[in-house]
């Protein structure tokens, strides 16, 4: 019978891919969505988890784009003079402040860099945003050296250990763990090595007209004292400093929390809709091959093969196609899911993260257990068809 | 000796408006050994005779006996396992699993009816059908004509005790039609087993142990030369 099954299958491959199609489409949009969905949840719990600081401060004219340089790694060359810093941390209600330095994004084209990453200076003394990531807990030595670099959890790899980026020679000294914010894309480096490369790099010679890169920051990021309002702090922290804005990141998450409520729902309607319609189509391209079929289930009949047996034929038959279509729009989903977390990562400013094989493992069981549930929904009615009207009887009297 | 299948009274309806009774009060007796042949016009239930012979169809009335087993009170294991062994069916329609080659129909059959799978026992068949040519085509490659002969010999390979066979020179010319006579003449004369046909040709019918008119809904038997 499994040897009439996979016969059906393969020389009937019309009939079959068009089973599978049904199939696959069903569990590629679901798959996608569920990957999707997770790994922006992922994210946004990441950046709950690891943001580290409670306000950024930026330059007023870069205030704009804070969800993009929190969580899509988009440098802005825009700068405010370096003692900021000292004025931010002195401000009260301020625990820690520390300053990052904004270069531009490297790509193969100035850099021994595969794909396109941002390099951004930082000062190790003051850092809390880099160094509680470090996978492994600590930097070699203790210290980020001038020639060290520190690879975000989504950098691109770096061949050798070293890199050189922008004419300068850097050795890879550490990675992080995932963050789900912009950290994750991001080559970090000592904030004076940072503003040699800068001031040297000829794509941001016009901005150095006017702003002396050797005492220029990008962002403070600061975080508050134990009880003290981060609105409260930001807002003292604008009457301090003339010309910077202060953005408190629980804002920016609480408005990305509202925006994947409103896609999550988007998606669990278009998921609700996809199944219904695909339970119908399978339902129907059962039944109609049942219909097809009812002079062979009956032959079968007729041959001394048992109810169930010839049922079970059929099951193995539409099972198999429907659980290969199923494996493989799984697959393409985990693929595919990646390239369209990065396209909502970079054009919605929504922090993204990677999901861990274990995660994706999840998403493989749900989307081939959907194929199971998908398949035995779709087989009732067939299945009752076949049962009650006996194909023997349906040969018999086709045979008058 | 003790016959293969006996028919008693068989009363056989359809509800359609108005009803149509084919088999009204049949009786009928299938001895070891015997060719018999069902004549009749057109639309009189000659088909509808076999089918309920073969347990595929319950009569209303009246009992269908094979080897002592009332069919028409038989489980529905009972009946699978009489179609595995003891009753075939070569069907007006020639009915083939379009997915499996010639040789693959045939293979199923043996398969189906638990015996073992000897290749050169199909090729043999096929052989005999003018069909070995054809083995691995497909049955969509195969003309009408050889299609009745793949059908006939998927009944043939595997032994059941009797086999029911409707209008099986259909498609068939003059040779081939006298050829699958002598097969079917074979197989009567092996172990015992007997054949039923049904056929409007009454020439062909005349070649048969015994030839039975349906007419109102009853056998009448008629003598051969």
């Amino acid at each position: 019978m499994f040897s009439l099954a996979w016969k059906n299958i393969i020389r009937r491959l019309g009939g079959s891919l068009m089973t599978a199609l049904i199939a696959f489409i069903a569990v590629f949009v679901l798959a996608t969505s569920l990957a999707v969905v997770a790994s922006l949840e992922n994210g946004l719990r990441l950046s709950r988890e690891r943001l580290g600081a409670d306000i950024m401060v930026l330059p007023a004219g870069a205030s704009g784009n804070a969800s993009e340089v929190l969580f899509c790694a988009e440098p802005v060359n825009v700068y405010l003079p370096a003692d900021v810093e000292r004025t931010v941390a002195e401000t009260a209600g301020v625990e820690q402040a520390t300053p990052q330095f904004f270069t531009q994004t490297v790509n193969q084209s100035c850099c021994s860099v595969i794909g396109v990453t941002r390099v951004v200076g930082i000062d190790m003394e003051t850092d809390f945003i880099v160094g509680p990531w470090l996978v492994g807990g600590a930097l070699e030595g203790g210290a980020l050296p001038p020639d060290g670099i520190i690879l975000g959890a989504a950098a691109p790899p770096i061949e050798g250990g070293q890199a050189s980026i922008l004419g300068s020679v850097f050795h890879c000294v550490g990675t992080l763990e995932p963050t789900g914010s912009s950290v994750d894309e991001t080559i970090f480096m000592d904030v004076n090595a940072a503003r040699t490369i800068a001031a040297e790099s000829p794509y941001l010679e016009s901005v150095w007209l006017n702003v002396d890169p050797f005492d220029a920051i990008s962002c403070v990021m600061v975080k508050v004292k134990e009880g003290a309002q981060p609105s409260a702090v930001a807002a003292a922290i604008i009457e301090q400093v003339p010309g910077a804005a202060a953005v408190c990141t629980s804002d920016l998450i609480a408005s990305v929390t509202s925006q994947l409520v409103v896609l999550e729902s988007m998606t669990l309607a278009f998921l609700a809709a996809i199944v219904l319609l695909a339970a119908l189509a399978l339902a129907g391209r059962f039944s109609s091959l049942v219909s097809s079929r009812m002079g062979e289930l009956g032959l079968l009949r007729t041959m001394g093969v048992g109810r169930l047996k010839v049922a079970l034929s059929f099951v193995v038959e539409v099972g198999v196609v429907t659980m290969a279509a199923a494996a493989a729009a799984t697959a393409c989903a985990c693929l595919a899911s990646s390239a369209i977390i990065g396209q909502l990562h970079t054009s919605f400013d929504l922090p993204g993260a990677l999901l861990a094989p274990s995660a994706y493992g999840w998403v493989v069981c749900a989307a081939l257990l959907f194929a199971v549930l998908l398949s035995l929904v779709a087989l009732v009615q067939p299945m009752i068809a076949l049962m009650r009207q006996d194909p023997q009887e349906t040969l018999a009297k086709g045979g008058l | 000796m003790e016959p293969l299948l006996e028919l008693s009274d068989v009363v056989k309806e359809f509800s359609s408006r108005p009803p149509v009774r084919p088999l009204d009060g049949l009786s009928m007796v299938v001895p070891p050994s015997t060719m018999i042949a069902v004549t009749g016009v057109s639309g009189k239930g000659k088909s509808t005779l076999l089918n309920v012979m073969g347990g595929l169809l319950r009569p209303e009335a009246g009992s269908v006996r094979y080897r002592k087993i009332d069919l028409t009170q038989a489980t529905a294991a009972q009946i699978d396992d009489i179609h595995r062994r003891g009753i075939g069916f070569v069907f007006q329609t020639p009915y083939l699993f379009q997915a499996l080659t010639a040789y693959e129909n045939l293979e199923l059959a043996l398969r189906a009816s638990g015996e073992k799978v000897v290749r050169d026992r199909i090729f043999e068949m096929l052989e005999k059908l003018g069909l070995s040519e054809r083995a691995e085509h497909l049955p969509s490659a195969l003309s009408a004509g050889q299609k009745r002969r793949l059908v006939l010999g998927r009944a043939l390979l595997s032994h059941h005790d009797v086999l029911l066979a409707d209008e099986p020179t259909n498609d068939l010319d003059a040779e081939w039609s006298e050829r699958v006579f002598e097969l079917l003449r074979g197989f009567c004369a092996t172990e015992g087993r007997s054949v039923v046909l049904v056929t409007h040709d009454r020439s062909y019918a005349a070649q048969a142990d015994k030839v039975y008119l349906l007419e109102g809904g009853k056998l009448r038997e008629e003598v051969t030369l």
